[in-house]
């Protein structure tokens, strides 16, 4: 690697696009945004250092840095475990060493798109749980939201700090050749942002040089920015408040992230058996006796936190936690109830959503979202069947979903008369194109399709850290991306890139 | 510290003392089957499995009708490879190994990167090992490796881990397993020092409580069956003897929880822990007491764990809640 760096330095010059080995069975589909590549197969400018180096490193030394970066992940311990007849294996979350690279400009525009949709999404909450102006305005319809299952009539007319329903969000982000779109809203427990963390880690380790010479935005400040985020949701009348990370446990495949980052913020990680309510107060199990705890940062589904409130089978939670909360003693974050808002037929309204509290045009553009409880809409969804993708509302990771185009007929007309039955319950969107980034596959760098989820904190005010998970799918095709289905992530790269005249030689083809 | 995670990190460190100790009985064992009689051999691992409370493939040497002989030179691959590689066997080293990273795994945000890093690199390497890479090379090699893995673990705890309560506990986990596995290896040994006929190396038993050079030190190289015995839990200044450990759980005791002056009632982990020490201080060191200084040590020991789970992991919350 150093003999690379060193070399591209030096071989600026050396400006024509002679095929690399590695990129040689490069497939430049133009039906597809490429995050690296022109329409005509040449770098774009700010990729254009990155390649040079890339297309300079033989592929042992690709294969190298592929091998450290997967290495370290192993010994960080962001493993899953595999349980086999002969021996239990543990096996690494697939991690891609080419960073997706995306022009400071165009994530700035991005930025402020997310901060815009999560201040109107919590100014939504707010009036869900309260007034409800946005339904008698004839905005929304009544039963979207109150009839949604995660609606929690508990949370009526309690007051959240800051009005911050939502305080940590991960959107879901996708590219075609009309720019970004948001895909979908996590709004409940999202995660991801430790493989953020530990692939920026691991890159930076592995491509010391380039990452320093690239000078990509800076993600490591994400921890404090959440620390920060959850003492400001505090009770006012606690100065030093006592902050907790509420796990499921050490079998929740996101436990890794858990641990991460309590660690990191230096909070206590609790389940919900080191947690008991005495007098709407929330007390945690010490060593040395009991001790109050104000702020708790759930990764627990809101069924789960309180047995009395919500599922009385949940083992997960803590009795009394919900009273607690009502009563001001304790600040739970994200609130419950917030799941209303990121369901899907909910997506469709989004923009109209942002257009009545904040009177603004949506920043990032929504994908057409049809709803089927709406006659046209079905008609036109069922006449286009094959076109489509149509989602089951108030479902997420992939179940009761149709992609139009890879189905086969007899699944369409199923799902066609499913959809007749209960129309209500779904929704259709185009079929998008989303990008492709370039992929070390064995020796070969390969496209595949990429999304990228960035954080977005809010409380007292709003951050986001200049980068997210992105995520891909590593099966040839695919559009897959979730990691239990051959997904894989890789770094992302905010960069800015210098005025042409003292940019890297771009390639003329 | 969350009661829980203090929980975890005490069972971390137990599991990795008494790993330390398996691995140690293994190597002595593996050293002994080149140097001694097949009827030593056969006995040495009657101790080692008794010592360990495991019981071995094919029968327990303790309840079963077999002659104590019943372990042949033939068995000690198959006996090594129980020991060392048996995920079936909750005693072997690769599962104490595992079960130490899985308590460490739910201890993260207590211990430093580097703790967990070595204690998870070695474990992918023990899963990466078989015992016949290596049985017909140095199997005493290897042994001495992995026990070097686990001294490079507690240089990075010592010197890496700030010195509070989760070092405490980690450090408490460890005296009291090593206590209680001492008092087992001991009590094993015992009745070869009133067997007339016996051509037992007591030099096997310093070396499976790694105080050999320590003994030397003290005495000298000619191994006396009784000095071995009392220096062994009388001694104060060799980290593997009985006294030793119960000086260093009653200090770090201490420091969890410094009750005990004048105002504060003495708990009563602090009294066992008390008892336990003076036994060993002040204690009998005839030769007709052994038995029954081995056996409560025995008792106190088990008594003294209890004693802190009652107060500070498992306590009942309304007790807390009334601040007893």
């Amino acid at each position: 690697m150093r003999h690379a760096a060193a070399a591209a330095l030096m071989t600026n010059t050396a400006a024509h696009p002679v095929a690399a080995p590695a990129f040689r069975q490069y497939d430049h589909n133009p039906s597809f945004y490429d995050e690296m590549f022109d329409g005509d197969g040449s770098p774009r400018r700010h990729c254009a250092d990155f390649f040079e180096t890339i297309r300079e490193t033989p592929p042992d030394d690709l294969r190298q840095i592929q091998e450290r970066v997967t290495r370290s992940f192993l010994h960080e311990g962001i493993t899953f475990t595999v349980y086999g007849d002969e021996q239990t294996i543990e096996r690494v979350f697939p991690i891609d060493c080419l960073p997706r690279i995306v022009r400071g400009d165009e994530w700035d525009d991005v930025a402020r798109g997310l901060e815009q949709r999560l201040r109107a999404l919590n100014l939504f909450l707010h009036d869900i749980y309260h007034q409800g102006h946005i339904i008698r305005d004839g905005v929304i319809p009544a039963e979207l939201v109150y009839g949604n299952k995660h609606y929690r009539i508990e949370m009526r007319g309690v007051e959240v700090p800051h009005g911050a329903y939502v305080s940590v969000c991960g959107t879901d982000l996708v590219r075609t050749h009309d720019g970004f779109a948001v895909l979908e809203d996590n709004l409940r427990v999202p995660s991801g942002v430790s493989y953020m963390l530990a692939c920026r880690d691991a890159i930076k380790r592995s491509m010391p040089r380039l990452f320093r010479r690239s000078q990509v935005r800076d993600v490591e400040q994400y921890s404090r920015l959440l620390l920060e985020t959850l003492r400001s949701l505090a009770p006012p009348q606690v100065s030093d408040p006592s902050i907790v990370l509420l796990t499921p446990g050490v079998y929740n495949s996101a436990y890794y992230e858990h641990a991460f980052l309590a660690r990191q913020m230096g909070i206590e990680l609790v389940e919900g058996r080191d947690l008991l309510v005495h007098n709407q107060r929330v007390y945690m199990r010490t060593t040395g006796g009991l001790r109050q705890v104000d702020v708790i940062y759930r990764r627990i589904d809101d069924d789960f936190i309180d047995p009395v409130t919500f599922r009385e089978d949940s083992v997960l939670g803590v009795p009394g936690l919900f009273h607690a909360y009502r009563a001001g003693r304790v600040v739970i974050a994200n609130a419950p109830g917030t799941g209303v808002a990121d369901d899907k037929a909910v997506y469709a309204y989004v923009p109209r959503i942002i257009q009545y509290y904040l009177g603004e045009e949506s920043l990032i553009k929504p994908i057409p979202t049809t709803l089927c409880r709406e006659r046209e809409g079905l008609a036109y969804t069922l006449a286009n069947l094959d076109k489509l993708v149509v989602k089951m509302v108030g479902e997420s990771g992939g179940y009761g979903m149709l992609v139009g185009p890879h189905a086969s007929k007899t699944e369409r007309q199923e799902f066609a008369a499913a959809l007749r039955e209960n129309p209500d319950n779904y929704i259709s969107q185009p079929t998008l194109a989303l990008s492709r980034a370039p992929c070390l596959v064995g020796a070969h760098i390969e496209p595949r399709h990429v999304d990228l989820r960035p954080f977005i904190l809010q409380a007292e005010r709003t951050e986001i850290v200049p980068g997210g998970l992105c995520r891909v799918a590593l099966k040839k095709g695919s559009l897959v991306v979730n990691s239990s289905q051959g997904g894989g992530s890789k770094d992302a790269w905010i960069v800015d890139v210098p005025e042409a005249a003292e940019a890297p030689a771009k390639n003329e083809a | 510290m969350l009661a829980r995670v203090a929980d975890n990190l005490y069972w971390m460190s137990r599991y990795l003392e008494r790993s330390d100790q398996t691995i140690r009985l293994l190597g002595v064992q593996v050293r002994s089957v080149t140097d001694n009689t097949s009827a030593q051999v056969a006995a040495g691992w009657t101790r080692l499995f008794r010592s360990l409370k495991v019981t071995p493939p094919g029968g327990d040497p303790l309840y079963g009708d077999q002659p104590e002989d019943s372990f042949l030179l033939a068995d000690a691959y198959t006996l090594a490879d129980f020991m060392s590689f048996e995920r079936e066997n909750p005693g072997s080293m690769v599962s104490l190994w595992g079960m130490s990273r899985e308590n460490a795994r739910q201890a993260r945000q207590e211990i430093t990167q580097e703790m967990w890093g070595q204690l998870n690199r070695t474990y992918l390497s023990l899963c990466d090992t078989q015992l016949h890479f290596f049985w017909n090379k140095e199997p005493e090699n290897f042994y001495k490796e992995t026990s070097a893995q686990i001294y490079l673990f507690r240089g990075v705890t010592d010197n890496g881990l700030r010195h509070g309560l989760a070092w405490d506990f980690i450090r408490l986990g460890r005296f009291m397993e090593r206590i209680q596995v001492t008092t087992e290896i001991l009590d094993n040994y015992r009745p070869a020092l009133d067997d007339e006929d016996t051509d037992l190396d007591w030099s096997l038993l310093l070396r499976s409580c790694a105080s050999f050079e320590p003994y030397c030190r003290h005495y000298t190289p000619e191994i006396d069956p009784w000095k071995v015995m009392t220096f062994l839990i009388h001694e104060p200044e060799s980290p593997h003897t009985l006294r030793f450990a119960a000086e260093e759980i009653r200090k770090g005791l201490g420091r969890i929880d410094p009750a005990g002056g004048a105002r504060h009632p003495l708990r009563a982990a602090h009294r066992t822990a008390g008892q336990l020490r003076a036994l060993l201080v002040y204690g009998s060191q005839d030769r007709e007491d052994l038995a029954g200084t081995l056996a409560e040590v025995r008792r106190l020991s088990r008594r003294l764990h209890d004693e802190i789970y009652r107060r500070y992991i498992y306590y009942a919350a309304d007790q807390a809640l009334a601040g007893r």
